[in-house]
């Protein structure tokens, strides 16, 4: 019966065909209107998730400020007198390292359950999953500098005067949105087949916060612990906040110039190994 | 004619899961990070060629699994296939996974504009042709409610009205005219004629083999994951009946 001669559509078409400009599907180069609708569609995606994030609450974001500021009253009392470290202008000091370190985990860990939440999206044609990870980080870097409002308050307390090398902050988010984009790409991916990746993750950033310089300076520290320190990133853009905002001096160059270009390099793989695994997202999410 | 669509030796593999999609991260280290073993995989699709011209509609039949479905998701982009490829002419436009698209706790005007953007519209687009959508899907003063307090009906005719208003070259339909009633049904069919006339190539797929003979120009069977066959509507969808009667479906259903 279907043996019977069908149609074949194939055949009825010329055969010159490649020259009338085929556009290979979903893997052509964008014209710059695409560029431009991409762009509108990051601007959306930030505007929504941000509402989706906030909507039901009465107060909104400005939860993002409560939590630092009882994690900053907790560790002032509990480390600065009762256990009376000696640190020049300690709140301002913990402050530094608190908003660093909480952006830093609270834009990780979103980022990183950015392709896990947002299925709304993997089933929109031409949808690029790599946007999603960019647009957690930059969500969060926004609610960084809000809370930077916080670190206002307490400079103006204690009198420190602002020097130019605050200029330097734009940069010094820029590196650490660089950073943590850098790991959300790879984590992103990891957690559409593995589940257990936010349980590591959360665990990892557990440890971490004992391997950053926030609640103390390592000043007096054993030299085979300064060496640990100075591996995190982390410690150096923390050490870079509170050289502009409380030593007015700019920030130490050649680190941060270290932890820009390893971001970049793990950008780059973790991109790579992201578009990879792309196309095993809407298999492997259920 | 220049084909809106040109499929040429599409193959497709999936890996076969042991226990459940998420395979859990030990497995895997107890395992080692050996790559898709040949005996893990199967063809879901395998050397399918075809073409479709613009202003046409195809319509794609086959039993449940014989990969409908991720020939649509292929074509959207959503896959990525292992051989061949797919070569598409203008913008895409897809009806999948009825309400996948859908964000349940944003309202329809949020759905709209995310679901326009990505079809390729401009925020202005968008804004001008919100009213128009709007008059299609008769959802009215649900617009700015969030689309979990839709009903189903409300979803499929919010999210085919989004697609249809997009201006999609080519637009994928998979099962989606059938969740409504005949109203609907008739709007739609309406709709996409409409778009036809302006050129738009139309793939649908369907269990429902009445409504392909009515309104394809041509249909394409998928068997086994591979192209049984493929002409006009009605010749393909007589076979297609007379193998899927029960007597023979049961001698060869393997699932």
């Amino acid at each position: 019966m279907a043996d019977r001669p069908m149609i074949a559509s194939s055949q009825a078409s010329p055969d010159k065909a490649d020259t009338l400009r085929w556009r290979q599907a979903h893997e052509s180069p964008l014209s710059w209107k695409q560029w431009r609708n991409l762009g509108d569609q990051f601007l959306h995606l930030v505007a929504v998730e941000l509402r989706l994030l906030h909507k039901r609450s009465m107060i909104g974001m400005a939860w993002t400020l409560v939590n630092p500021i009882v994690q900053l009253v907790i560790f002032t009392v509990v480390l600065g007198r009762v256990l009376a470290v000696d640190t020049l202008y300690y709140p301002v000091f913990l402050c530094c390292g608190l908003l660093c370190w909480n952006a830093f985990s609270e834009s990780l860990t979103m980022a990183s359950a950015s392709i896990v939440n947002t299925r709304y999206v993997l089933y929109q044609p031409g949808f690029r999953p790599a946007m999603m990870p960019l647009v957690f980080v930059v969500m969060g870097q926004a609610h960084f500098l809000l809370s930077l409002s916080i670190l206002a308050a307490l400079l103006v307390y204690f009198q420190i005067p602002l020097g130019w090398p605050v200029l330097a902050l734009p940069l010094l988010l820029l590196v650490q949105g660089l950073l943590t984009l850098a790991l959300a790409f790879p984590l992103a991916a990891l957690s559409v087949s593995f589940y257990d990746t936010k349980h590591l993750l959360s665990v990892a950033l557990r440890f971490l916060f004992f391997l950053t310089p926030i609640l103390y300076a390592t000043d007096n520290f054993p030299r085979v612990l300064q060496i640990l320190y100075a591996a995190n990133p982390l410690t150096h853009l923390i050490r870079g906040y509170r050289a502009i905002f409380i030593d007015g001096v700019w920030p130490d160059w050649p680190a941060l110039i270290g932890v820009a270009a390893g971001s970049a390099i793990v950008l780059v793989v973790g991109y790579r190994f992201f578009e990879a695994r792309r196309f095993r997202f809407i298999e492997d999410i259920e | 004619m220049i084909p809106a669509v040109k499929v040429e030796k599409l193959g497709k593999r999936f890996r076969r899961y042991r226990s459940s999609p998420y395979q859990p991260l030990m497995e895997t280290i107890t395992a080692g990070w050996r790559r898709s073993a040949p005996a893990d995989a199967f063809w879901v699709l395998r050397d399918i060629c075809f073409e479709v011209a613009p202003g046409e509609m195809i319509g794609i039949v086959g039993r449940n699994g014989a990969g409908k479905s991720t020939l649509l998701s292929l074509m959207a982009g959503l896959l990525k296939p292992e051989e061949g490829s797919i070569q598409l002419r203008g913008q895409v436009g897809a009806l999948l996974d009825l309400g996948m698209s859908l964000h349940p706790l944003l309202t329809g005007r949020e759905n709209i504009r995310t679901a326009g953007l990505f079809s390729g519209l401009t925020n202005m687009q968008v804004d001008d042709r919100t009213d128009q959508i709007v008059a299609f899907t008769g959802i009215g003063e649900f617009l700015d409610a969030p689309v979990r307090t839709y009903s189903t009906g409300m979803k499929a005719r919010l999210a085919f009205s989004i697609a249809t208003h997009a201006d999609p070259d080519i637009l994928l339909i998979d099962e989606f005219l059938f969740v409504g009633d005949h109203l609907f049904q008739d709007a739609c069919l309406e709709r996409i004629q409409a778009l036809m006339r302006n050129g738009t190539a139309v793939l649908l797929s369907s269990h429902a083999s009445e409504k392909i003979s009515e309104n394809c120009d041509r249909a394409l069977w998928l068997d086994k994951a591979g192209l049984r066959a493929i002409g006009p509507a009605d010749d393909v969808l007589r076979e297609y009946l007379a193998n899927s009667a029960p007597a023979a479906a049961l001698g060869s259903d393997q699932s």
